[in-house]
């Protein structure tokens, strides 16, 4: 029999309760389950699964479980812990070459994996064991793990709640943490093992009945018997739709404002009822001219839905494109890669983003890459703002009009730059014409008919020359929209768009893909002849909610993407075009089978450089303010707890212990603030104390020392007026800390020592 | 039970954001489930807790510093258990008024009853008063309460501890002693009256051997003198003027005990008093057999003291003028000025601890009272 004692007074009430052996089977049990919970999340999470299996983690977990049941009470054998750390300790030292091979080759797997999930490439780790030796490493870091989870587990053992929010806070964490979403079987256990022991929490030291763990086994047992409702249609469409309008929402929140009018690339939903006049950015540049500030590109297109480049296959071409990125080419900025080697004028621009949406940042195709372009982040199409509304860039003056020109330069060059450039270029062309030449196989359908039509104007398909293909698109566009009057026997895409220069854009992007041409969807803000024209050098234009819009982007081969109806030959649809300033597409694919030949000499992409730790810090910018939070929230009740015991001694009924209590305090905080006892003696405070706090505060001192020196040595009681003035002085030492103490030695005499 | 309460908060927000976040189906129905629990359990519990009974029961007595038993009864007749009840158990010892509350959890299961034994202490004598201050309610989650209130009550008398007080009536010049009634209990010194008849045995006083009675039976027969029963005593507790000090309240409580005990053991039948401070009533009782004095103790034990009001002296005199007598005890710990009035009617022996001395008072404290009080005449 176990008694529990609540408080030691006069008058004492003692809760009976019997603890059993069932308490500590539970301790290990519960700590076992949460200990393999939390590893199978890790390795499920992370990825590690892949590399190796979970049960050298288990077994170790299970076995710091099991060595914590057969100690009888592991928190009271005070050597348990620091020996289990020991223990570890030594572990880690005798096999540490394995463990850190190991943790390498964790990271780089999970490195993998990261940019498989966000398109952000972490720094790879340099590995130096053989491959046969890499599962001992990876056996040997797992059960480090084990262990340490395992541990953790069994030190909270006692406290169920705390291991039931550890697990919750652990799976969100996690996902959050990976961005992997967690296996639906094994969340459903993670969460009934969180229920289960939120139940229990409460009951540790009681014993307890069979009825009681009926009573639990029923609440479980109804969790699981309405689980199977979770696979009906009905609540699986209501979860999505709570997901998207979760991410709707979010996303509005974050980036948009009521003027914001851009689709985003997401139709599915889409109304016409675009308002005119809405303020969207102010631009002010030192030469203004035409410009398309694009910030939303779409590369595939599926349900009536322009999303960019899938993640994997991102990551399937992770070195390729980290490798580009290091070596200064950015597809983002091509433009000004290409026009180097001439004396470019360049301007800097600076955007105030008022209403559009500020996930994006609004740029030009003549961007210089400085600053804004970041090489970790592979998913580069649309450059990512996250949030700011104020930037400057810098770029490359005139590019339109120069544009026939700088192609022709491109061709003709032998700059050794250039050429380098042209090397790299080649590469992510590659990439370009394997990822942005597919088309829907639904709009394939439809409308491969038309486009096959359009072409056999001209010849077979697999034989047109490019400008025979640019003639080709320009047609067909033309039928489907200049001359559309209502009798299109074709449906188009993006039917509940119809009309819009989103669904031209769409249209045109799959015209061209048909033909050949790389292409893509893009969303922004135009500013026109007339708007560049009626504005002053450093004035500020206002782009309005009139001039957002959609257009198709064509890669031009060397000098990367551009805005169709910045493209030569594809300018005017309704032109003829002028076989001078036609591109050059595939023109001399000799030159680029050298060029590819060159390349493969070169050294392979390394793989990775540091992460922005200061970026992934602001995305989760959030997560730091919360934490922060709760180290002040944890300070703040610390301090409460502190004041609320002092004061419970100091109020007491014992009014002997109280004015002992209060005394010894005014000297504690006496003794922070300089007031050190001479020999022990407290009257050697008396002179000290005259000459920086006063007579009256010496004399009250003086009166209290000898109230102190009764209230500890004499059976004599202490009046109620001796304890008020003890309290008095209580008082007063504070308030004198307060006047006279410089502010950083007082916080740290109020937060940290909690002494008022 | 905050561990449980932030512990389901975190659950639900994981699985609602799970829900929002990626959409999982099975977060929806398990985060409604979670919400619902506590909804439906409050519910049911609203009903449950109409129909539960509880009572309390307590030890009778208890010694100073052992432990005693509170046992509290709850009976659930219904098919339903309840997950979680939080009892509000308050104690308070009716003589010094020092208070204790504690709570307790507890499991209710169906068509059961269950006990929750408390252990009792007290350093301090008095009656202790056991009520079920609520009883809460709540889903197993510890989250939403439905409290309910019982009346349910028990009480405890810690007993105080006696000590050795030799006490002297001292004859008074206006009253008269004598007694005709004697003692049937135990002997006495009153050579006039005989208690018992029987055989000598050695250490008997040749003065109470029975002469006629010897030479009758031809062996020593010896009569024992009879205990004159004297009723002619006051023994007054003034709770007016009380400290907050429990120590001296208890040295007080045992030093009326004592003393009444030794009168007790005089056969002198006497009056035992005090003041209900609360009712502002003079509570006086007779005492003629150790029965009727132990059966008193409880009611002695619950007389809770204030520190100002109508002294009991004041309404002795006032309201209860027959009571007072040619022998007094006036134990009080600030002796209230009325006690002056009592002297007017007989000898008036004053115990004090504290305040102003009364002239003639016996001083003690609550560290060296029953030396101090070892000899008291009255």
């Amino acid at each position: 029999m176990k008694q529990k004692k609540k408080k030691e007074t006069g008058l004492s009430l003692i809760e009976q309760s019997e603890s059993g052996g069932h308490q500590r089977l539970f301790h290990f049990m519960s700590s076992m389950a949460v200990s393999l919970f939390l590893i199978i999340m890790f390795f499920e999470l992370t990825g590690l699964k892949e590399q190796i299996s979970f049960l050298p983690a288990s077994v170790s977990a299970v076995a710091v479980c099991l060595l914590v049941l057969g100690i009888k009470n592991p928190k009271k054998d005070g050597w348990f812990y620091p020996g289990i750390l020991v223990f570890l300790l030594v572990y880690v030292l005798a096999f540490r070459k394995y463990i850190l091979e190991g943790i390498c080759l964790f990271w780089n797997h999970f490195g993998k994996m990261w940019t498989e999930r966000t398109g952000w490439v972490l720094e790879e780790w340099t590995t130096g064991f053989g491959i046969a030796e890499e599962r001992l490493c990876l056996t040997a870091f797992s059960i480090l793990i084990g262990v340490c989870i395992s541990i953790l587990a069994s030190w909270l053992a006692k406290k169920t709640a705390v291991l039931a929010i550890l697990l919750s806070v652990g799976l969100l964490a996690g996902q959050m943490m990976t961005k992997q979403e967690m296996p639906d079987s094994l969340f459903l256990f993670v969460m009934l093992a969180g229920i289960g022991l939120l139940l229990y929490s409460g009951w540790e030291k009681k014993k307890l009945s069979l009825s009681h763990v009926l009573g639990l086994c029923f609440v479980l047992l109804a969790a699981a018997v309405i689980l199977p409702l979770a696979s009906l249609s009905g609540i699986k469409e209501q979860a999505e739709e709570l997901q998207e309008d979760f991410h709707v929402k979010l996303h509005e929140y974050r980036y948009e404002t009521n003027d914001t009018t851009l689709p985003e690339g997401d139709f599915r939903e889409f109304t016409n009822n675009q308002r005119d006049g809405l303020t969207a950015l102010l631009v002010t540049m030192e030469q203004p001219e035409v410009m398309y500030l694009r910030g939303f590109t779409g590369a595939v297109f599926e349900k009536n839905r322009w999303t960019e480049i899938e993640t994997d296959i991102i990551a399937e071409n992770r070195d390729l494109l980290y490798w580009l990125g290091t070596n200064q080419f950015q597809p983002g900025a091509q433009y000004e890669k290409v026009t180097a080697w001439d004396d470019n004028e360049l301007q800097s621009v600076t955007v105030q983003n008022v209403g559009a949406c500020s996930r994006y940042l609004y740029v030009p195709f003549s961007l210089l890459s400085d600053g804004l372009l970041v090489p970790e982040n592979l998913n580069t199409d649309s450059v990512l703002s996250e949030g700011k509304r104020r930037y400057l860039f810098q770029m490359v003056t005139g590019a339109a009009e120069k544009m026939p020109d700088v192609l022709e330069q491109l061709r003709n060059t032998d700059s050794e730059t250039q050429i380098a450039y042209q090397k790299a270029e080649n590469l992510y062309r590659q990439f370009v014409y394997e990822q942005y030449l597919r088309i829907p196989q639904e709009i394939s359908e439809v409308l491969k008919t038309e486009w096959d039509e359009t072409a056999s104007v001209y010849g077979t398909l697999g034989e047109l020359t490019p400008e025979q293909i640019q003639l080709c698109v320009k047609e067909f566009l033309s039928r489907c929209f200049s001359e559309n009057d209502g009798t299109l026997e074709w449906e188009l895409p993006l039917a509940n768009a119809e009309g819009t220069e989103y669904q031209y854009a769409t249209v045109a992007v799959m015209t061209l893909r048909y033909f050949g041409i790389p292409a893509r969807y893009a969303e922004g803000y135009r500013i026109t002849r007339e708007m560049a024209d009626s504005t002053a050098s450093g004035e500020t234009i206002v782009v309005d909610s009139s001039q957002a819009g959609a257009w198709a982007e064509v890669y031009q081969d060397g000098a990367g993407w551009i805005p169709m109806e910045l493209t030569p030959g594809l300018e005017e649809l309704s032109q003829k075009p002028d076989k001078d300033n036609v591109s050059d597409i595939n023109e001399n694919p000799e030159e680029s089978e050298e060029l590819e030949e060159e390349l493969m000499e070169e050294p392979e992409p390394d793989g990775g450089t540091q992460v922005m730790v200061a970026q992934i810090l602001k995305k989760h910018y959030l997560l730091v303010v919360i934490v922060i939070l709760m180290i002040f929230l944890s300070i703040w009740g610390r301090r409460k707890l502190i004041l609320k015991r002092r004061e419970s001694r100091f109020y007491q009924d014992n009014r002997k212990e109280a004015s002992a209590w209060i005394f010894a305090h005014v000297i504690k905080i006496l003794d922070k603030n300089g007031f050190h006892l001479e020999n022990g003696s407290v009257s050697s405070l008396y002179e000290p104390l005259k000459e920086h706090y006063g007579e009256k505060y010496a004399e009250l001192m003086k009166n209290n020392i000898e109230v102190n020196g009764r209230a500890i040595f004499s059976s004599h009681s202490i009046k109620e007026e001796e304890w008020k003035n003890m309290l008095l002085l209580h008082r007063e030492t504070i308030q004198y800390v307060k006047i006279n103490t410089k502010w950083h030695k007082r916080i740290i005499m109020k937060w940290v020592e909690c002494l008022y | 039970m905050i561990a449980v309460k932030i512990g389901w908060f975190v659950l639900e927000g994981t699985l609602i954001w799970s829900t929002v976040y990626y959409g999982s189906s099975l977060a929806v129905i398990l985060a409604v489930f979670l919400a619902a629990v506590p909804l439906v359990s409050a519910l049911i519990n609203l009903y449950i807790c109409r129909n539960v009974d509880v009572e309390i029961k307590a030890d009778l007595n208890l010694r100073k510093g052992s432990g005693g038993r509170c046992v509290l009864h709850v009976c659930n007749p219904l098919r339903i258990p309840v997950f979680r009840i939080r009892y509000v158990v308050k104690a308070q010892n009716q003589l010094n008024r020092e208070e204790k509350f504690m709570s307790l959890w507890s499991f209710l299961p169906p068509k059961k009853k269950q006990e929750e034994i408390l252990t009792v202490k007290s350093d301090f004598c008095g009656r202790i008063r056991f009520s079920l201050e609520k009883a809460v309610f709540y889903d197993c989650f510890g989250l939403i309460g439905v409290p309910y209130k019982y009346s349910a009550t028990a009480y405890m008398t810690v007993q105080p501890d006696t000590f050795e007080m030799e006490t002297v009536l001292i004859p008074g010049n206006n009253n008269i002693d004598e007694s005709d009634v004697y003692s049937q209990e135990r002997p006495g010194a009153d050579l006039t009256e005989i208690y018992q008849i029987r055989e000598y045995v050695p250490g008997d006083s040749p003065r109470q051997v029975h002469w006629k009675l010897t030479n009758k039976f031809d062996r020593l027969i010896v009569r024992d003198p009879a205990l004159p029963i004297m009723r002619n005593v006051l023994v007054f507790w003034e709770r007016t003027g009380e400290t907050d000090n429990r120590k001296l309240i208890d040295a007080q409580a045992e030093a009326m005990v004592s003393l009444c005990q030794s009168l007790l053991d005089q056969s002198i039948q006497f009056t035992i008093g005090w003041n209900d401070t609360d009712r502002n009533l003079c509570i006086l009782y007779e005492i003629r057999t150790m029965d009727e004095w132990i059966g008193i103790i409880p009611r002695l034990m619950r007389a809770a003291g204030t520190k100002t009001g109508l002294s009991g002296a004041q309404l002795l005199v006032q309201t209860r003028p027959e009571a007072l007598c040619g022998h007094m005890v006036y134990l009080a710990c600030e002796p209230q000025t009325e006690v002056m009035e009592m002297k007017k009617y007989g000898n008036v022996t004053v115990l004090q601890c504290d305040g102003d001395r009364i002239e003639g008072a016996l001083l003690f404290d609550e560290m060296h009272f029953r030396e101090q009080l070892s000899f008291v005449q009255i």
